[in-house]
């Protein structure tokens, strides 16, 4: 019996809800293909920090390599946790039982103490899966690490301390999300809980994302722990290097004052995590009405379409939660570049930006909601309204897109460049609406209408294509902005030619949009292409 | 009045409606009934737009849906089976959702759509999401919606399901009212005693094929039976006595 609900609740977890069976099919082939790229992206770290540690280990003086060794140490622990933790934001919707589950399972004759201790067992199996595989993937570079004449353990001891505090720091993390998802479902009203927990599902999504910086920047912190800065007392995978040194040895005043906050931490979340889960035992029947949500407010009309996508970018966490998360990683990748001299900081920021938001948009809009309520828009299609209705599409990916990095940029290009800003500027936002107009290529869909199917490239093919674009982009439009801003008269060419690349695909997406149907069927391209010789 | 003519549907292999054509004149409350897998919903797909037919014609008013589908679709109303509705979204919201894609004026929009919320008793969770309703509360959004552009024909795709029995009695009065201005309804559902009370003629599908038609309101104060023996006879179904006596068997002892 524990086996068949536990097996229930684990395939749940994997269920988005929007998916085809097709889709989901699909899905899975994605799943198995970004595991596979985090496994590669193990490996390449690997053999990247081997080259360090060749020179460091071979160094006389030991100092050096264990200042490395801490820093590195603390990025063997961020990665997994940032892990553990990314994958409990996914399911936070699912951390308890639902109504579902109660109209379901409550009136058969299992009891609440078993339901919950089955949910508790799968939301366990399915952490320790993605938790076990992230540690095995950063192991080899933990390994690696501690192979040297200079290390403090063995590398067995360096290894198993490793898998110790390492599982730690991913439970500290998948319990930080659930005490903050606990603290909020038991305090805030019924009525306005489903809203809250959304907005912190994608205000928790967006805070990882603008993370990711600054765990692959853990590295450079090595003069920092060295030094020790009372700055590090604020991150938590520096509290894991303190815990290690605790428990198997080592530890000074600084590091075991990081290990004694990192304990006090996981006391505090374990604690919190316990107690919401007890009080949500106790109060089973609050998720009854989890869905109730209040808008008081009338919205002044924008479009049809617009305020159907504004709402549901308000209230739906999966499509927020994308938006947020995405654009995001493009922030967080702008910031780190402020760290740098303010030329390289705003020749690759607005492309950063621009790119992020542009697919944050795109994708979130592309995901179904409600799939088969689709039909009312199916039945009021006509050629009259089509057209007005997809630019919606356009405003809203200009006003993503183009505006935001715009608004964001301005000050620092200005700093840079003082009034010739305006030509950089100027370039920024012709590449911008390119990008738009890249992004929407074949487009011919309602927001959120239409069925959607992942993995219609393979996930290596994806990221090759993305970081490619990303590093060329940087490169190239930074670059036509710095020249612009240098030179008017490069300035009014590269607008131009840019201009009319633009105005060209605009004309080939508004033909298209008045030529055919709304799409609401995704499809995966076909495996057989025609040739279209027949007449 | 809205003619079907011959209209047929394969889905691969699966012959899901074969030919099927019938009339339904203004005036008219049309009953739809068929057992599970007998092409309804495919012929309700069919008239209200959303399935192409594989052959056959529509006809409203002697109009071609073909030729014309937005006027054609503008000029009916329709309630799906299932209460799909977009339900992150408010009833008032929903509504006027529905009333700009129909294309009507905003302020005339608003005031329908607060008056039909009121009607519909609505009115009161107008700013609750509609993940909070109850089935019933969810298909009277739906004929609030369907209603919203004034439709010549109405598509109600089993109604009844999910209403408590004050909706059901308003749902009932306002179909008789609305046929009786010379509208058309044509009524899809499992229901024989919802048919006999509501419907004026009675069409039976079976296996993609129309079986019987049957005058309904002569019958309606009277055998209440007789529609149902007709759908037992022309629908082949089986004698559900001893199916249900094994039911209770395979209960008791397996």
């Amino acid at each position: 019996m524990t086996k068949i609900l536990t097996r229930h609740f684990f395939d749940a977890l994997f269920d988005l809800g929007f998916l085809s069976r097709e889709g989901a099919d699909a899905f899975i082939r994605v799943v198995i293909g970004i595991v596979s790229v985090i496994f590669g992206f193990g490996m390449l770290l690997t053999r990247l920090y081997m080259i360090k540690y060749a020179a460091l280990t071979g160094a006389p003086d030991p100092g050096p390599y264990l200042r490395a060794l801490a820093a590195d140490t603390t990025l063997a622990f961020a990665l997994p946790m940032w892990i553990a933790a990314f994958v409990t934001v996914l399911i936070s919707h699912s951390l308890v039982p639902d109504d579902t589950d109660f109209r379901v399972l409550m009136p058969l004759p299992i009891t609440q103490a078993f339901i919950f201790r089955t949910k508790l067992l799968a939301l366990t199996i399915f952490c320790g899966i993605f938790i076990g595989a992230s540690l095995v993937a950063v192991t080899p570079l933990a390994a690696m690490i501690s192979m040297s004449r200079h290390a403090p353990y063995l590398p067995p001891v360096s290894i198993a301390a490793f898998w110790i505090i390492g599982a730690g720091a991913c439970v500290f993390g998948v319990l930080a999300v659930v005490s903050v998802n606990g603290v909020l479902m038991t305090c805030i009203p019924r009525s306005r809980g489903h809203g809250v927990t959304a907005a912190m599902r994608s205000a928790m999504m967006g805070g990882l994302m603008l993370s990711v910086p600054f765990v692959f920047g853990l590295p450079a912190e090595a003069d920092a722990i060295a030094s020790h800065s009372r700055v590090m007392y604020f991150v938590p995978p520096a509290w894991f290097l303190g815990i290690e040194r605790l428990v198997f040895g080592g530890a000074d005043v600084y590091t075991a004052r990081l290990g004694r906050i990192g304990l006090a931490a996981f006391a505090v979340v374990g604690a919190v995590s316990a107690l919401s889960y007890l009080l949500l035992y106790r109060r089973f029947d609050r998720v009854i009405l989890r869905s109730v949500q209040v808008a008081r407010w009338r919205s002044a009309w924008r479009g049809t379409i617009t305020d159907f996508t504004l709402a549901t970018l308000r209230r739906s966490p999966l499509h927020q939660g994308v938006l947020v998360g995405l654009s995001a990683l493009g922030l967080a990748l702008g910031i780190n570049r402020l760290r740098f001299p303010l030329t390289y900081a705003v020749m690759g920021t607005p492309w950063l930006l621009m790119f992020a938001i542009g697919l944050a948009t795109r994708a979130s809009i592309a995901l179904p909601i409600d799939q088969r309520a689709n039909w009312i828009f199916r039945m009021t299609e006509s050629d009259a309204t089509r057209v007005d209705q997809l630019r919606a599409v356009t405003r809203l990916m200009h006003q993503s897109t183009v505006l935001v990095p715009l608004i964001l940029m301005a000050p620092l290009e200005w700093a840079l460049f003082g009034p010739r800003a305006v030509l950089a500027l100027a370039t920024n936002a012709v590449c911008a609406l390119l990008w738009v107009e890249v992004l929407l290529r074949g487009w011919r869909r309602i927001p959120f209408t239409c069925s959607y199917m992942p993995g219609k490239q393979t996930v290596a093919q994806t990221t090759v294509v993305g970081i490619g674009a990303l590093v060329l982009g940087v490169t190239i439009i930074g670059a036509l902005a710095v020249s612009s801003a240098r030179s008017p008269v490069a300035g009014l060419v590269f607008v131009t030619v840019l201009g009319a690349i633009t105005l060209a695909l605009r004309r080939a997406r508004l033909a298209l949009w008045r030529e055919n149907p709304l799409e609401f069927d995704d499809h995966m391209p076909s495996a057989v292409e025609s040739l279209g010789l027949s007449s | 009045m809205l003619e079907v003519r011959g209209l047929t549907k394969r889905y691969g292999g699966l012959l899901a409606v074969d030919k099927v054509s019938f009339t339904l004149n203004r005036g008219d409350v049309l009953g739809y009934l068929g057992p599970n897998g007998s092409g309804k919903s495919t012929t309700v797909n069919m008239i209200v737009g959303l399935l192409q037919p594989g052959s056959g014609t529509i006809l409203l008013d002697g109009k071609s849906q073909s030729d014309d589908p937005i006027a054609y679709k503008q000029r009916v109303g329709y309630v799906p089976e299932e209460p799909y509705l977009y339900t992150h979204l408010t009833a008032l919201e929903y509504l006027t959702l529905v009333g700009r894609l129909r294309g009507m004026p905003q302020a005339p929009l608003d005031r329908k759509v607060t008056e039909l919320l009121r009607l519909f008793l609505l009115y009161d969770a107008r700013y609750s999401t509609m993940a909070a309703f109850s089935k019933g509360m969810r298909q009277r959004v739906l004929l609030a919606a369907a209603l919203l552009h004034n439709p010549d024909l109405l598509v109600l795709d089993e109604p009844f399901s999910g209403l408590d029995v004050n909706a059901s009695l308003l749902f009932r009065s306002l179909i008789g009212m609305f046929a009786a201005q010379g509208r058309m309804i044509l009524f899809s559902t499992h229901r024989f005693d919802m048919v006999e009370k509501v419907c004026t003629r009675a069409a039976i599908l079976s296996k993609g094929r129309l079986v019987a038609e049957h005058v309904v309101s002569a019958d309606r104060h009277g055998d209440s039976a007789s529609l149902e023996d007709l759908f037992v006879r022309v629908t082949d179904q089986q004698d559900f006595a001893p199916v249900a006596r094994e039911i209770l068997d395979v209960m008791q002892h397996a």
